[in-house]
């Protein structure tokens, strides 16, 4: 029934582009099938994006004041929201709008200093920003976010995460099967629940990870100078393999095991905690590890 | 990640002999003769003087050299004292010799006598070498003064200069009440024109042209929030509404203190349109005064003179500053247009000479204007500007960047004077801080960008150049936070992409470094540093297709990228190939023969790889020899690149003991700064390479993985470099490379899925 609706609907919407003045408000919307991707590209501004159960995506808010127009239209299962700026200008007040789509639709989004805040979806979601901050609330599906020196935020969501960092901060939660971290200078919080892979890795940013690792678990925390410091919330049941290389301290305040020089001044640490079923690998070129409980 | 373990040989038992009886007196001396003492005194009184040492050498303007020679004095203070202790003791009756097998008495005061002579001794020295340190510096600096020209200046330290704290001021761009784009330029010349004659109050700090303008049009921030933002103590706006019927303008300004946000003052002004300059000047002359009474507390006349009386010129001069701004080819040439334009109209206008000026030297280094042409028509220029007024400190600043590396004591004094004439003028201590860098004064330099950058905070060349010098010195977050803050105020500067490029390099991310580059090329096509950027990227991804393509790409640009530029790229091509012969070729077709500066050590590199070793040295130690003063220069060329070659040169040269006492040096000087380098690739490998010309294999590769952890993957290099012979057939040499390997392929497949990434292939719906 759907289907046939949105044949009807379709040719309708096929081209539907607003053209606007700059730093205009603005309020549009568009029929769109349950499935398909949202794009979104917006060089700068604050973009805040709820998932809802209605077949329409609709967008509110004020362009920028740089901003030549806007395009909001679709083609198929695709819908593009760009916002189109006057050459290289970049004065004004910058975009803010709202954005509600269907919850299942995907969502691919670009920007350079533009902030989003995506709540409340259940398929994939892709972006990518350069300073701006990426907020992701209850989003269940596969996760891929890329920012400069942005912070990264996300909280009550499951399925599949790849974060990637330069200087911005990322904290972390969520039931996940597997989850890759990357950040050079900005600091990484993450707490675990449920997560079966687990990759971080840092240079010179503190690694920070709470909770308790589920059996068979992978987690991998790797640093050059940063700090990496994990803490269970009960009981590690782990097979801990822990090194740092040129220099760093090494210390246990979980077990009575304690680290090994090894070569010039690398120290070791391996030991088995409860019944040693996940593992759990710590290593530094030049910082510090710390274990707890 | 994985590691080298390295076999240490376990001690075993030794037997009693007469040796180790031999020892047990000798150490049973040293502790007679008080020399444990002494050397536990020396180290616990040197290491607080070595840490003060560090704040105060920049604080005084001291070059970094300062600091090197007193670490060196205190190194070898240490073996001396313990000779001393040796030798002699202190005792109740003074100092006397001291006698084996005569206990010396442990006495309170011969204690104390002990701890104050060690102390008093480093105290000395530690004041001795600052003090001459310091006298030598303002010698030098009084004797270029008297020899160079007849320019006077205050010799102030760099330093000095950037610590002066001042009143300050910014004023935001005029609102037009008008939709004609004409009416807007003309607020803005006429705000850039005030700004020109507020910059002349010496007791006044005024906010730059790029930063003000920053706020042009922005509604959703206070008056205090954008002074708070801008670090000033007042700002001024108003709004201009032009009547093109009556030929009438209407000018409102108002005067508003930050911290409180009361209005100082305000003003409306309706007169002709011809009487602009007119208006300024009363503009100028009612904030003085104002200022005066509530926040200067001094009584000073201002007398204000129009840089020019044509608004046209005015205006045109107003449109060259912003699109020089922007740092691009095509912006510079459009600079330049402008500031001709300004000049057909007021040819006395000075200003816009030191325009043309600039604009001819940074489209040499933006574009592909030939140095030596770019440097007639700027000495021209600046000529003019000088004869037309030589007062004017901007023309001071451009002719010390024009002739820095011809004459460096006279650009020196030229930046001074410009500073003295122009203190509220970012560019001087911008072009002042890079021609320091020219000379290893690094930490100098900083000083200088930082007051650049209070004087214009939202400009991005200012910001890129703060955040070039902190990653320099060792600080990739600090650099990191200027990447953000000169993005949000100017997404469109391309060398902010580009140093976040570098510095994914440099960590091994290299598809992400791809993107930043491809961003910067974005915003400026005839972006040479993201071209470079680009293939260097490709030839460590070991995509040489790729590689070839960038070529391509400079090739098809020549108005832009000299044959120079591409000989450089192209010699790095083959270099990475492992293909020494055309490296070298490409490289030889460039270099002059001059023994100078980025001349020499490209000499040396053509000899090395041509297995020229005396040749190297020669090139290679004249560069050292021109390090004025400053060690640490001479290890930072091309990230010690130049150092590890000439030790090289020397073993192949039967020179071993010049080798090893420079790479002792060498790693000395790597070691006293572990602190800032110790999660840098470059550390490690330099480290890799020491311990390869040490012939230490085990400590060799242990620091290879050491580098390879915190990101180098240049695995190119190890083919080319001939102290690798000595483990590149080590199993265990053999599997890091397999696995940079690894993580190259992986990086190379997430570039090519990365071209269809996103929007791509629907932005045309």
């Amino acid at each position: 029934m759907k289907y046939y609706l949105y044949l009807i609907v379709l040719p309708f919407t096929l081209i539907t582009t607003g053209f606007v003045n700059a730093g205009e408000k603005v309020k549009h919307s568009l029929k769109v099938p349950a499935t398909g991707s949202l794009f979104i590209k917006s060089p700068r501004g604050q973009i805040t994006i709820e998932g809802w159960d209605r077949s329409e995506i609709q967008l509110s808010g004020e362009l920028d004041d740089s901003a030549e127009h806007l395009i909001f239209k679709n083609s198929d299962d695709n819908t593009l929201i760009k916002i189109m700026m006057k050459g290289k200008s970049h004065w004004g007040d910058s975009t803010m709008l709202k954005v509600f789509m269907p919850k299942s639709l995907e969502l691919h989004f670009k920007g350079i200093d533009t902030s989003y805040h995506i709540n409340n979806l259940l398929a994939e979601v892709k972006g990518k920003t350069i300073t701006g901050d990426i907020t992701l609330d209850n989003v269940h599906s596969e996760i891929e976010l890329s920012t400069v020196s942005g912070k990264v935020e996300l909280e009550n969501s499951s399925g599949q995460a790849e974060i990637e960092s330069v200087s911005g901060d990322i904290v972390f939660s969520g039931k996940f099967e597997e989850t890759e971290i990357q950040s050079m200078a900005g600091s990484i919080q993450v707490q675990i629940d449920n997560i079966q892979n687990l990759h971080v890795q840092s240079m010179s940013g503190d690694i920070s990870v709470k909770g308790d690792l589920d059996r068979d678990a992978e987690v991998e925390l790797s640093s050059v100078s940063g700090a990496i410091r994990y803490k269970a919330t009960t009981k590690l049941n782990a097979t801990c393999d822990i090194a740092s290389n040129f220099g760093g301290i090494i210390k246990n305040m979980l077990t009575d095991d304690r680290p090994e020089k090894n070569g010039l001044i690398q120290k070791k640490l391996s030991f088995v905690s409860g019944d040693g079923s996940a593992n759990l690998t710590m290593h530094t070129v030049s910082g510090s590890v710390f274990i707890d409980k | 990640m994985s590691y080298i373990e390295i076999k240490e040989d376990k001690p075993t038992p030794k037997r009693v002999s007469s040796g180790s009886m031999l020892v047990d007196n000798f150490l049973a001396q040293l502790k007679q003769r008080q020399v444990f003492k002494v050397a536990t005194i020396y180290a616990v009184s040197a290491w607080p003087l070595i840490q003060i040492a560090d704040l105060a050498v920049p604080a005084l303007g001291l070059p970094d050299s300062a600091m090197t020679l007193l670490l060196k004095i205190f190194v070898a203070g240490f073996p001396l004292s313990l000779v001393f202790a040796w030798v002699f003791n202190f005792t109740a009756n003074g100092i006397v010799r001291a006698k084996k097998d005569v206990p010396q008495q442990n006495t309170p005061q011969g204690n104390m006598q002990t701890t104050i002579a060690v102390v008093g001794a480093l105290l000395i020295v530690f004041t001795m070498t600052l003090g001459t340190q310091l006298f030598w510096e303002d010698k030098t600096v009084s004797a270029k003064t008297t020899q160079a020209n007849s320019i006077q200046v205050t010799p102030a330290s760099p330093l000095a200069l950037a610590a002066n704290k001042k009143e300050s001021i910014a004023i935001l761009p005029f609102i037009p009440f008008s939709l004609d784009p004409k009416d807007e330029f003309f607020a803005d010349g006429m705000v850039e024109e005030l700004l020109n004659l507020m910059a002349k109050i010496p007791d006044l700090q005024v906010s730059a042209r790029t930063s003000s303008f920053a706020y042009k049009g922005v509604t959703n921030k206070t008056i205090v929030e954008i002074g708070k933002e801008l670090g000033v103590d007042t700002i001024l706006e108003g709004s201009i509404r032009k009547n093109d019927v009556t030929n009438k303008i209407r000018v409102t300004a108002q005067l508003i203190k930050v911290s409180t946000g009361e209005h100082l003052w305000s003003e409306t002004y309706d007169r002709e349109y011809r009487d602009i300059f007119q208006i300024q000047d009363d503009i100028a002359n009612a904030v003085v005064k104002k200022l005066k009474i509530t926040l200067l507390g001094k009584n000073k006349e201002v007398i204000f003179v129009a840089e020019t009386t044509n608004i046209d010129a005015m205006i045109a001069h107003g449109k060259g500053k912003t699109e020089l701004a922007h740092r691009t080819s095509a912006s510079i040439t459009k600079a330049l247009q402008h500031f001709e334009y300004a000049l057909s109209l007021d040819n006395g206008y000075a200003r816009a000479h030191v325009g043309i000026a600039d604009a001819n030297i940074l489209l040499a280094s933006y574009g592909n204007l030939p140095w030596q042409e770019a440097n007639e028509k700027a000495e021209q220029a600046i000529n003019i500007a000088l004869t037309l007024n030589n007062q004017l400190g901007a023309a001071y600043a451009t002719r010390g960047i024009l002739i820095g590396d011809s004459d460096p004591a006279s650009a020196t004094l030229n930046f001074k004077k410009a500073i003295e004439l122009s203190p509220n003028y970012a560019t001087a201590y911008l072009w002042y801080g890079l021609h320091l860098v020219n000379s290893g004064q690094l930490t100098a330099s900083l000083a200088l960008f930082k007051k650049a950058f209070e004087l214009d905070p939202k400009s991005p060349i200012v910001a890129y150049a703060v955040a070039q010098a902190h990653y320099n010195t060792g600080s990739e977050e600090k650099a990191m936070e200027l990447f953000a803050h000169i993005i949000v105020n100017d997404p469109y500067y391309p060398g902010a992409y580009n140093l976040v490029g570098d510095i994914l390099v440099n960590r091994g991310r290299l598809d992400e470094a791809t993107e930043m580059y491809k961003r910067a090329l974005d915003v400026d096509p005839d972006n040479k540093g993201a071209v470079k950027g680009l293939l260097k990227t490709a030839l460590d991804l070991a995509n040489f297709a790729q590689a070839s393509l960038w070529l391509d790409y400079a090739q098809q640009r020549k108005d832009v990228f000299s044959d120079k530029y591409i000989n450089y790229m192209q010699s790095e091509f083959y270099a990475a190939k492992g293909d020494k012969q055309q490296a070298v070729a490409y490289l030889s077709k460039n270099q002059k023969k001059a023994m100078k500066g980025h001349n020499a050590h490209a000499l040396a590199k053509i000899a090395f790889y041509q297995e020229r070793y005396q040749a190297t040295i020669t090139a290679l130690e004249q560069l050292r020899a021109q390090d004025q003063g400053n060690e640490g220069y001479f290890y930072r060329i091309d990230e010690g690149e130049a150092a590890l070659q000439l030790a090289y040169a020397y073993q192949q040269n039967d020179q071993q003991d010049k080798a090893d006492a420079l790479i002792n040096e060498y790693e000395l000087f790597l070691q006293n700064g572990v602190s800032k380098s110790a999660n840098r690739p470059s550390y490690y490998y330099n480290m890799t390479q020491i311990k390869l010309l040490q012939r230490k294999k085990d400590e060799s590769l242990y620091y290879l993985q050491g580098a390879i952890d915190a990101g180098w993957l240049q695995k190119w290099k190890t083919k080319i470099e001939p102290s690798f012979v000595l483990i590149n057939q080590d199993t265990r040499f053999a599997q890091m490379m397999g696995g940079i390997d690894a993580r190259l392929a992986v990086m190379r497949t997430k570039i090519d899925t990365e071209d269809e990434f996103l929007l791509a292939d629907v932005d045309n719906l």
